[in-house]
């Protein structure tokens, strides 16, 4: 697919661009040449001069090697749409993989570039789809413009649009964009990074006291992890847009590696408002989702998956809120604090404790230096559990939960009554129910017809 | 729940005496080791032993299922109380699973699933036809009650 204009048919396989081994063997590249430093010198002491020579044919016959590899994965991996609408996907050399996405369960797309494929104008596709497990394909690598048509046809499709979808570009609208200077800030002002640098200072101030330098070698572990939190997340997350397409919300963001998520409307499974103490005067709140089938895949890329605005003051994030969760409005929601001898059990959080339900979702509040303002969705409660400790059994009280897929969010209604965490349960799974009954998000630009 | 998974827990319970029984012999072996020491750790295993098989007993008994009309209900706990309502429109998959121990006491136990991996649904201890029954009356309900994600 090395021309993007060339109309994508059912049942048409293409495979990925051609210069795909050789971008997926340069990573290997730099490891290889620090590595022919040592074989290479130790080559030389060995055998002289000419050892050296033999040491780089060594490197090279390993390149080809790597590289070898990498051009039958490229040979073998071919995808197309077949006949039923479902995207495939065959690849593998010694292992055959035969990948059949039904795109009616898409939940999201993403084109990713990291750095090395970004210079070369490449980026790779992956797509998920929910379920269980590893449900997901990645494509790498294609064209930028040719991923981003795939992406639009995929996306496409799976809203229930043809072939023709692959041509209507949605255009975009920037909603929100966190500003560098937010970013790195709210970064620093998170309750582990000073939680681990109020730990640092201490434990300098022992070692200055103490006149030893023992406590120093802690130095670098407490003080080291902060930093490279902060750079990590600082160099994923910036530059974070929100905007919205007609295929749904997409989510730009990284500095080195960048990436761009498509989320199709209604795949949201839960809603998380996190708010660390730090971030209060500021009135910043990181808004986190969970999207089925995205973090049950084991990935380097879980980090800052699921983040669906880095930090934001209230009012954008709720603006944004609206969007994944149209219909809802939050602050209309009543939230019914916990019971007096919940203080017992939770004496910080305490005040904070809150559970309220609207006709769509269930809302919990909880925490005290972190705060937690979760929301789940009626229709997209897998199950509900309660709870009871043996101090909670002692004070009466239980904490209703609501199962959801694997994600940042986690739903507790924490510290009711016991007869009324019970209530709560079976509510919930009515309401779960009633929800489920009417939900048609599957296709969302047709009303479905049969999913 | 089949009584016979309170003595399939009491015997794992037995196996795990083994490990504090062998760390009072090692005890007894070291020269030099007064022997207060492993007299006090033989004291508490014992002890911890008794109690567990008192403790397993209850547990095993506080562990409830009931299929209500549109969701199956497990209920457990003693210490830690739980309680699990999975609709039958979520269940993905139902598991049966029996271990060589369990399998030696005809017992096998059940397992729901949902797209949550949270979602905690076991029943242990159930005979084998029972479980079966019960396996294939939920796939058909959940069939029926079927619901995307």
């Amino acid at each position: 697919m090395s021309d993007h204009d060339e109309p994508a048919t059912t049942g048409v396989k293409y495979q990925l661009h051609p210069l795909s081994p050789v971008i997926a063997t340069a990573p290997v590249l730099p490891g290889l040449l620090i590595a022919s430093w040592f074989i290479g010198g130790g080559a030389a002491f060995k055998y002289g001069v000419a050892g050296i020579p033999l040491g780089m044919i060594g490197i090279l016959a390993l390149v080809a090697v790597i590289f070898g590899y990498q051009y039958l994965n490229w040979r073998k991996l071919e995808y197309w749409f077949d006949d039923s609408g479902d995207f495939r996907v065959d690849s593998g050399v010694i292992y055959r993989n035969e990948r059949r996405l039904q795109l009616s369960r898409l939940q999201t797309v993403d084109v990713v570039s990291p750095l090395i494929p970004r210079l070369f104008g490449m980026a790779s596709l992956r797509i998920e789809v929910a379920g269980a497990g590893n449900s997901k394909a990645v494509l790498s690598f294609l064209k930028q413009p040719d991923a981003d048509a795939l992406r639009r046809e995929i996306v496409g499709r799976a809203a229930g649009l043809g072939e023709q979808a692959k041509h209507v570009e949605a255009p975009e609208t920037v909603i929100a964009q966190v500003p560098t200077e937010d970013l790195g800030l709210s970064l620093i002002l998170r309750s582990s990074t000073v939680g681990l640098l109020l730990l640092t200072s201490v434990v300098l101030f022992v070692s200055y006291l103490d006149g030893g330098f023992k406590g120093l070698l802690l130095v670098p572990v407490t003080g080291g992890i902060p930093i490279l939190m902060v750079a990590g997340e600082f160099l994923n997350l910036y530059g974070f847009t929100v905007a919205t397409a007609g295929d749904g919300l997409r989510l730009r963001r990284g500095l080195l590696q960048t990436q761009s998520q498509t989320v199709p409307p209604g795949r949201v499974a839960a809603v998380d408002f996190i708010e660390p103490l730090l971030w209060r005067p500021k009135g910043w709140v990181r808004v986190q989702i969970t999207i089925a089938g995205v973090n049950s895949s084991s990935d380097d890329q879980k980090l800052s998956e699921g983040v669906l605005l880095p930090v934001a003051p209230w009012a954008e994030a709720k603006t944004i809120f609206a969007l994944v969760m149209p219909g809802v409005d939050l602050d209309a929601i009543r939230l019914e604090s916990a019971p007096q001898k919940a203080r017992w059990r939770a004496p910080f959080q305490f005040k904070q404790l809150g559970v309220g339900h609207s006709e769509k979702v269930l809302v919990t509040r909880r925490g005290w230096l972190t705060r937690h303002l979760s929301v789940v969705p009626h229709a997209r409660t897998q199950s509900v559990r309660v709870e009871q400790g043996p101090v909670s059994r002692r004070l009466g009280l239980a904490s209703m939960y609501v199962d959801v897929p694997p994600g940042p969010v986690r739903i507790r209604a924490a510290f009711r009554s016991a007869p009324e965490a019970r209530e709560l349960a079976d509510a919930q799974a009515y309401r779960a129910r009633q929800a489920r009954a009417r939900d048609q998000s599957t296709h969302w630009a047709n009303p479905p017809t049969q999913s | 729940m089949s009584n016979r998974l309170s003595t399939a827990r009491r015997l794992t319970a037995t196996f795990a005496l083994l490990v504090p029984l062998a760390i009072v012999i090692i005890l007894l072996l070291i020269p030099g080791v007064p022997r207060w020491i492993p007299t006090l750790v033989l004291a508490i295993a014992v002890l911890g032993y008794l109690w567990s098989l008192w403790y397993l007993g209850r547990r095993t008994r506080s562990w409830k299922y009931a299929e209500r009309d549109e969701d199956l209900l497990v209920l457990r706990g003693i210490m830690f109380k739980r309680l699990v309502i999975v609709p039958y429109g979520r269940m993905q998959l139902v598991d049966l699973a029996a271990g060589p121990l369990d399998r030696a006491f005809g017992i096998t136990s059940l397992q729901l699933h949902t797209a949550a991996a949270t979602t905690d649904a076991v029943i242990p201890g159930l005979t084998p036809d029972i479980a079966a029954a019960l396996r294939d009356r939920l796939a058909s309900k959940g069939e029926h009650r079927a619901a995307g994600l």
